[in-house]
């Protein structure tokens, strides 16, 4: 009988202390910065019912497919809730990404930790139709520069192929900071915790741009 | 060539969706096993099958409410019980389900995972009298996400103590069998190392309900010997 009493004395006590406190508190967010479409106002991000969002990669583009890889598993793991994640694909008139480099086949060499140089860049552009949605799929063009070493090619573009991965997925302006990846002149290859407040933010924030129609 | 790969095996990480379930399933043995020993008394087992409902997992604010909880979801359970006297019984439990995550959001609703859930427990059950039974339950939830959308549990699924309280109404289906309707509650927290390596602070208390059909089987009975 004392037994059975202990165990009801421990069973409140237990769930006295479950009940103590009842909700997680939310962290303070970094600060973000303007994700919009500069002069326009208008946001862009991946509906919920477009997601995986399709990456296609020129076949001769070489390493850039794992850094296209990498970027996008880089992105995804921003989200708590799954608002965004990217898949590869083969055929490119599936893809909603297009991404291809200019010029010959980029060196495929080890990627290293030294300070980030210049080597390389990128540009994404897209066309809207009065009626604000986008034409097509987003087209990402990456250049790199043959007078520097190949591991600071091999570097670049693995910045930059990130930076312009978070322009396809809606960050359409740069930061200000150095140590965000949305930097104009990336220094660094993953998002920062100013980039993950934006793109929170962002995909939490009514689109105004739709995207192009997926072809059938 | 085996013997210089089974060398080698042990360093190997040991995948934590394996421990859980090697966790699960030894619970589970070892009350089934371990029934034999209490055979001079009264043996039970049953099989549950249900519905469980869950409040949120997690109340966020990004721009707008998100609040994150699982759909209502089908379970499956079995428990084995024996007699401690004419109105006490212990036992074990084991109880599955299966549901999906979903955030919701004014924005609108999505998918985060699709969520299993293990639920090994001990309990005390009370017969108020024929017909009726209360348990009070101590167990563990084990969370199982199936594929990891987002970055909610990448650094780890929670295993979280979990008590709860259960009435039972059953009738007589024959000289062992038992049908019945149990209501059944329980309450736990929810966290994730990865709300807390981005800041959240506390967990979040999380009641679930459940309505369950069970189906008792009494399995053995107390027999005076004679020599």
């Amino acid at each position: 009988m004392r037994a059975r009493r202990h165990a009801e004395r421990g069973l409140l006590l237990a769930v006295c202390g479950l009940l103590a406190c009842d909700v997680a508190t939310g962290p303070r967010r970094q600060s973000s910065y303007p994700f919009d479409l500069a002069s326009t106002g208008l946001v862009f991000h991946w509906p919920a019912d477009r997601l995986p969002v399709r990456f296609w990669v020129d076949p001769d583009a070489g390493p850039v497919r794992a850094y296209v890889s990498d970027g996008l598993r880089e992105w995804a793991a921003v989200f708590l809730y799954g608002e965004f994640r990217g898949v590869l694909v083969e055929d490119a008139a599936q893809a909603d990404v297009l991404v291809e480099v200019n010029g010959a086949t980029p060196p495929d060499v080890p990627r290293t930790n030294d300070p980030p140089v210049g080597a390389c860049g990128g540009v994404t552009s897209n066309d809207r139709t009065p009626d604000n949605r986008l034409t097509g799929p987003f087209r990402v063009t990456l250049t790199w520069d043959g007078r520097f070493p190949a591991t600071d090619v091999a570097n670049c573009l693995h910045r930059v192929a990130a930076h312009e991965l978070g322009h396809t997925i809606g960050l359409l302006q740069h930061s200000n900071s150095t140590l965000d990846l949305m930097f104009a002149f990336p220094e660094v290859a993953a998002p920062s915790p100013a980039d993950r407040a934006t793109v929170e933010i962002l995909y939490h924030t009514p689109a105004t741009l739709v995207p192009a129609a997926r072809p059938e | 060539m085996i013997t210089d790969r089974l060398s080698r095996e042990p360093t190997l990480p040991i995948h934590p969706s394996s421990v859980r379930h090697g966790l699960t399933v030894a619970i589970v043995a070892g009350a089934t096993l371990g029934a034999p020993a209490a055979s001079a008394a009264q043996v039970t087992v049953s099989a549950r099958l249900g519905l469980v409902a869950s409040t949120a997992l997690l109340e966020d604010s990004i721009v707008e409410a998100i609040s994150l909880r699982p759909n209502t979801a089908p379970s499956l359970g079995i428990t084995i019980d024996t007699r401690l006297d004419p109105q006490y019984a212990v036992g074990a439990g084991f109880a599955v389900s299966r549901s999906d995550l979903r955030s919701r959001a004014a924005s609108g609703d999505a998918s985060v995972t699709t969520l299993t859930l293990w639920h090994p427990s001990i309990f005390l059950r009370y017969g108020a009298n024929p017909w009726l039974g209360l348990e009070a339950r101590a167990g563990a939830l084990i969370y199982d996400p199936s594929t990891t959308v987002g970055n909610l549990f990448s650094g780890g699924a929670p295993v979280a103590p979990v008590l709860g309280l259960a009435a039972s109404a059953e009738r007589p289906l024959g000289s062992r069998l038992l049908a019945g309707l149990a209501l059944q509650y329980d309450v736990h927290r929810f966290t994730t190392s990865t709300l807390e390596n981005r800041g959240y602070s506390g967990s979040t208390v999380v009641h679930r309900i459940g309505v369950t059909l069970t189906l008792r089987h009494q399995i053995t009975h107390a027999r005076p010997t004679t020599r």
